[in-house]
């Protein structure tokens, strides 16, 4: 079971789980297409290829399966305020060759955000040496700009990320909306928002849309993916 | 050999074959989920709140989803919220947890639920070992999985016993100013308050909260006689009670007499509201008290990080000064540098904001800033001479004076006729008094306002005007009217949402998230608001003869 927790008491219904697994793993694995892997992201199967205990947790979890689309979005040239409290531009901040992962939070969020947040939080300690090489970059956009100030973004940032690839911006809210309308993203309210994670290959190649909670696995696999596209 | 203690059914049976061990266990639990002592409850408190533990640790986490997550990023009330009813946030939701909602058979409704999407469903009542399964381990009462975002928490036995606890002690008694057939409410009004702008508030939310008592067809029949299955809607129903507490003398005594009202007649919620000067002690009344105060019209709230209850249009002349220091920073250059003198008048509101502003360009580094200061009475016209010495290139004159000002200011405008010289003015310490500007002023000042003079809304939202129309009420006051009008449309609004949740802590949370929603009912361009945020606007206008800027301070 799950390693960080001292479970002095396993209960029958965790015994009654691991003997499931045991038993039927041979015959799932069977199943399973490796094919279909990258696309359909039925995520119970992706995650089962690893370690058996943990893939049990997530499946036990019943994972939402998570939507994947490409998409030529056209970006306005957004003015971004940084949280060092500098001023850049979004397509400063999104040129390069390196693959991108984009999300769009807001610090006072309760529901969504902590666990977008973590998650990539995760990723950069899955892919430490990637992260502190710069090999990509992560960019977290407020969509409540009027009260996350650089000065809460920063709090927010220290909160969760571990290295320098990771950037927060906020700016100026009319701004901000278009540029959530550009991603097709927009919800009419903060509070409606629902979890997108964007990520991209380099500056030519279209975006990659993950919709829903997308776990620490499912953008380590993509973005493994555009590292090998990319060389 | 003794039967497992499970299957015992029937008590001669115990008394026959229980070995004394067993007898022994069963005198454990029961005291574990017995009365738990108060030092239980803070410590399940400060658990659920902040996510750390007794030892002063941050309690860690793995989500469904194998994200490790620990207390500082993502408590229990986080997502569930201080009240333990949960929130929904997008397509997510939070389900509720105070009291005895999770000890009772929950028997859901797919079809409100939108069938298939919420992954706890129907389930079965927790008890004490289940609820510890579902936190550790993520298997609710029902053997199903939790939602995939439900962190799992590494926590001891005897902490989870506290937090569990503490969930049962949430919304266990009905909040004060509740009767079976009354909500009452309560405005507070202070003293110096013009005449006219105190009864233009009280009109405003007295009839609006008669209209919804009034507003009815048979609801007070139906609260007293709702088929079973409409009684968690219609039992709801009460009519509202308005109360005004008008307060006198010396701030110092407010406080008694605060809490005198109260206990003639205590109330759910304060609404609006109106004050000169410092809105503090009522701050403080209301914090105490755990008594929500929404939206009162004042220049200057209390601003703390951390407080709950009191929720705030804006900062006041602290936004006016913020956002002004953030202009003329931005308008500063190398080769012109700011010069900038502040006048205002001493003991009153315009001194606070001068401080305000001082402290600002100090943080900022700032030089060139002189100030002069006049007493209450002293005429504007016995600065003329000392004004006028001042070169008048580039000089930004701030001031921090009320209407009474107006025309010596004019006239101070007139002399000083070099371009340059530019004045900025308060719509706030003008008392929005703004066609008494003279000409020779408003075409070298500005202005700082939290709402656009010349937007629709600024003679008071639509809405608010066709409301007051009907009524024959006249829109005299379009800030303050609009200000109480928004005030009691929240309230009403939450209220109702509330049903029979009458909770304080609850109808808070529920206004975080309903005032982003509440379009054009104000007269403000925006207002918005988020858990833990309590000012609704984030900056003010900075207006010029041709420019409109909305400036946010950092």
């Amino acid at each position: 079971m799950n390693p960080i927790y001292d479970t002095n008491g396993k209960t029958i219904a965790a015994a009654w789980l691991t003997l499931l697994s045991l038993a039927s793993a041979p015959a799932l694995m069977a199943e399973m297409d490796h094919s279909q892997h990258n696309m359909a992201m039925d995520h119970s199967q992706h995650s089962m290829e690893m370690d058996h205990s943990k893939h049990l947790m997530q499946a036990a979890a019943k994972y939402k399966t998570i939507k994947r689309h490409a998409h030529s979005y056209r970006l306005p040239d957004t003015q971004l305020l940084q949280a060092d409290g500098n001023r850049t531009s979004l397509q400063q901040a999104l040129e390069g060759d390196k693959p991108i992962m984009l999300n769009f939070i807001y610090t006072t969020c309760t529901a969504v955000c902590p666990i977008m947040s973590g998650t990539f939080a995760e990723v950069q300690k899955q892919l430490n040496d990637e992260a502190k090489q710069g090999d990509f970059r992560m960019l977290s956009i407020s969509i409540d700009p009027e009260f996350d100030t650089p000065e809460k973004l920063a709090a927010y940032a220290q909160k969760y990320s571990s290295a320098d690839n990771w950037d927060f911006f906020s700016g100026q809210l009319a701004d901000i909306v278009e540029l959530q309308k550009a991603f097709d993203s927009y919800r009419g309210n903060k509070m409606n928002h629902v979890p997108i994670t964007f990520m991209r290959a380099h500056a030519d190649a279209p975006w990659i849309r993950l919709e829903g909670f997308a776990s620490a696995e499912d953008i380590v696999k993509e973005y493994k993916m555009m590292h090998a596209m990319n060389h | 050999m003794a039967p497992p203690v499970s299957t015992l059914t029937s008590p001669y049976q115990a008394r026959r074959t229980l070995p004394a061990i067993a007898l022994l266990l069963l005198a454990s639990t029961s005291t574990a989920v017995g009365a738990a002592s108060q030092e239980d409850l803070a410590l399940g408190k400060q658990l659920y709140q902040t996510g750390l533990l007794p030892n002063g640790q941050v309690v860690k986490a793995r989500t469904g989803s194998g994200v490790p997550v620990d207390g500082s990023q993502l408590s229990c009330a986080g997502c569930h919220r201080r009240s333990g009813f949960g929130s929904s946030e997008g397509e997510v939701l939070v389900p509720p947890l105070a009291g005895d909602i999770l000890f009772k058979d929950n028997a859901r409704h797919d079809r409100e639920l939108g069938g298939g999407r919420h992954s706890s469903g129907s389930r079965p009542a927790y008890n004490p070992a289940s609820l510890k399964r579902a936190i550790r381990e993520g298997i609710d009462s029902s053997g199903r999985p939790l939602s995939a975002n439900m962190p799992r928490f590494a926590i001891g036995d005897k902490d989870l016993e506290r937090l569990i606890a503490y969930l049962k002690s949430l919304n266990t008694t009905l909040a004060p100013g509740i009767t079976p057939e009354r909500i009452h409410l309560a405005t507070v009004i202070t003293p110096g308050v013009e005449a006219s702008r105190r009864q233009a508030m009280l009109d405003t939310l007295q009839r609006y909260f008669s209209d919804l008592s009034s507003n009815t067809r048979r609801e007070v029949k139906r609260a007293q006689h709702s088929p079973w299955h409409k009684t968690w809607h219609y039992g709801a129903y009460r009519q509202y009670s308005l109360h005004t507490w008008e307060l006198r003398g010396a701030p110092e005594t407010w406080r008694e007499q605060l809490e005198q009202y109260y206990r003639q007649q205590p109330v759910f919620s304060l609404v609006g509201g109106i004050g000169t000067g410092s809105w503090e002690p009522i701050h403080r009344f209301c914090e105490e008290l755990t008594l929500p105060c929404l939206f009162p019209t004042t220049d200057q709230p209390t601003i703390v990080d951390g407080d709950f209850y009191s929720l705030y249009f804006s900062k006041g002349l602290v936004h006016d000064a913020q956002s002004l220091a953030k202009h003329l920073l931005q308008s500063q250059s190398e080769d012109k540098p700011l010069r900038i003198l502040q006048l205002y008048r001493t003991g009153g509101n315009g001194e606070l904001a001068a401080a305000s502003l001082r402290r600002q360009l100090n943080a900022a580094g700032g030089s060139g800033l002189e100030e002069l200061a006049l007493d209450a009475e002293q005429p504007l016209s016995t600065a003329y001479g000392a004004l006028r010495e001042q070169p008048a290139q580039g000089l930004r004159i701030i001031a921090w004076l009320g209407p009474e000002d107006l025309d010596d200011l004019g006239v101070l405008a007139e002399r000083l006729n070099a371009e340059q010289a530019r004045f900025y003015l308060s719509a706030r310490l003008l008392r929005n008094n703004l066609t008494a500007v003279p000409h020779t002023l408003a075409a070298k000042s500005y202005l700082i306002s939290p709402f656009d003079p010349d937007s629709m809304q600024a003679n008071g939202p639509p809405r608010l005007q066709f409301w007051a129309k009907a009524r024959g009420l006249e829109v005299t006051h379009p800030q303050v009217m609009g200000n109480a009008y928004f005030a009691a449309m929240i309230t009403g609004n939450a209220i109702k949402r509330l049903r029979a949740n009458l909770n304080r802590d609850y109808f808070i949370e529920l206004i975080e998230h309903m005032v982003d929603k509440a379009v054009f009912v104000s007269v403000y361009p925006h207002l918005s608001l988020a858990p833990g945020q309590r000012f609704a606007l984030k900056g003010s206008y900075i207006i010029g003869p041709l420019t409109r800027q909305w400036v946010v301070p950092d």
